[in-house]
């Protein structure tokens, strides 16, 4: 990414914030080929990824207005687009479970794709990072470290401890990445 | 393959939407000011009236451009002052129609109002505002002042506007007025 598409792409932002609809044609021709190929990128089919740029643009067309003139366009827009790619890959994944619960049983299964294995390890970093803002307690509580079995305290004590330390860790995976 | 002349319709509109979605939000203010305007007992309808023409005018020239979005704000706060004002007289039950109060309530108007219209004077020169934008953001503090005056009468109405008037002619005669440029 070259500094003057980078510079161009901030100026028409800016502009559109402030109210000048003349900047409109630069900011479609100097930003929809960058939130195009940022979508390839991340979603890998061709169609797809036109989809997702057209409404990633779409969506940030709508919220330049809110704009922060100190803040750099572009990274903006890649905020907007990586949520937006997030979002079609976990429906996406979703769809699949669901197509993968309907499967007949011993029908067999493909080895994962590359695509696959790297979703699998940005969870496993989202639910890393996620364990890592609990309380130790909280994570005592999960059976995550150390012994579960806390002497003087009865069954019901504990299974109250773990759904606390559950509930806690839906609200903290909530308030980082939206609903589930 | 995306068609681009699509593409282009298609951002603008989301782009006007989230202008206006944007402007909207001035509503955050207006609403709770008629609110309270609603409740006292006189003066309901003119109230709902102003309130629709402060609402239409507040959203458009909001909608325009960052130019008109902070000239609004300068008459929404330069209006909040005379629009508190009113409706404390109106709650003593003060009337700037009535024989006695007429004079006290007028020059009281007439102050306040001054105060409103030096405050869009002070501000519109931070932002090297031109005469235009000083006219209607006037326009905005006297519509917004109304809300709480209209109890007072057509009299203290009359007075706050013109309090207004005096008070941006003052600024806009002292020394660096609004620019020339239209």
């Amino acid at each position: 990414m070259d500094s003057t598409r980078r510079k161009a792409i901030h100026d028409a932002m800016v502009r559109l914030s402030d109210g000048d609809r003349t900047a409109f044609p630069m900011l479609v021709d100097e930003l929809w080929p960058v939130l195009l190929s940022f979508a390839r990128r991340g979603v890998g089919d061709e169609t797809d990824a036109e989809d997702i740029a057209q409404e990633v643009f779409y969506r940030i067309c709508s919220r330049i207005p809110d704009f922060d003139p100190s803040r750099d366009g572009l990274s903006w827009a890649f905020g907007i687009a990586r949520y937006e790619i997030m979002t079609h890959r976990r429906r996406r994944q979703r769809r699949r479970e669901v197509h993968d619960e309907t499967l007949l049983p011993g029908a067999e299964h493909p080895a994962p794709s590359q695509e696959e294995l790297m979703l699998e390890r940005e969870l496993a970093g989202m639910l890393e990072s996620t364990l890592g803002a609990l309380t130790e307690d909280d994570r005592r509580s999960l059976g995550l470290i150390g012994p579960v079995v806390v002497d003087g305290l009865g069954g019901a004590t504990l299974r109250k401890r773990k759904q606390r330390a559950l509930d806690r860790l839906r609200d903290l995976w909530r308030s980082l990445y939206g609903e589930p | 393959m995306v068609n681009r002349e699509q593409l282009t319709a298609g951002g603008l509109r989301a782009y006007e939407f989230g202008r206006l979605r944007m402007a909207s939000r001035v509503a955050l203010v207006l609403v709770p000011a008629t609110a309270v305007c609603l409740f006292e007992s006189r003066g309901r309808e003119t109230c709902i009236c102003l309130a629709f023409v402060l609402f239409g005018l507040a959203i458009w020239l909001r909608w325009r451009n960052r130019r008109w979005l902070e000239v609004v704000t300068t008459g929404l706060q330069a209006g909040s002052l005379p629009l508190m004002v009113g409706l404390v007289l109106g709650r003593l039950d003060v009337q700037c129609d009535v024989a006695g109060a007429a004079s006290f309530c007028v020059a009281f108007a007439v102050l306040v109002g001054s105060v409103a219209g030096m405050w869009i004077g002070v501000r519109e020169r931070k932002w090297r505002g031109r005469l235009s934008s000083w006219l209607t953001a006037g326009a905005i503090a006297a519509l917004a002042a109304s809300l709480g005056c209209v109890r007072l009468g057509a009299l203290g109405l009359a007075s706050v506007v013109a309090g207004i008037a005096v008070g941006i002619a003052v600024m806009a005669l002292d020394g660096s007025g609004p620019s020339a440029r239209r």
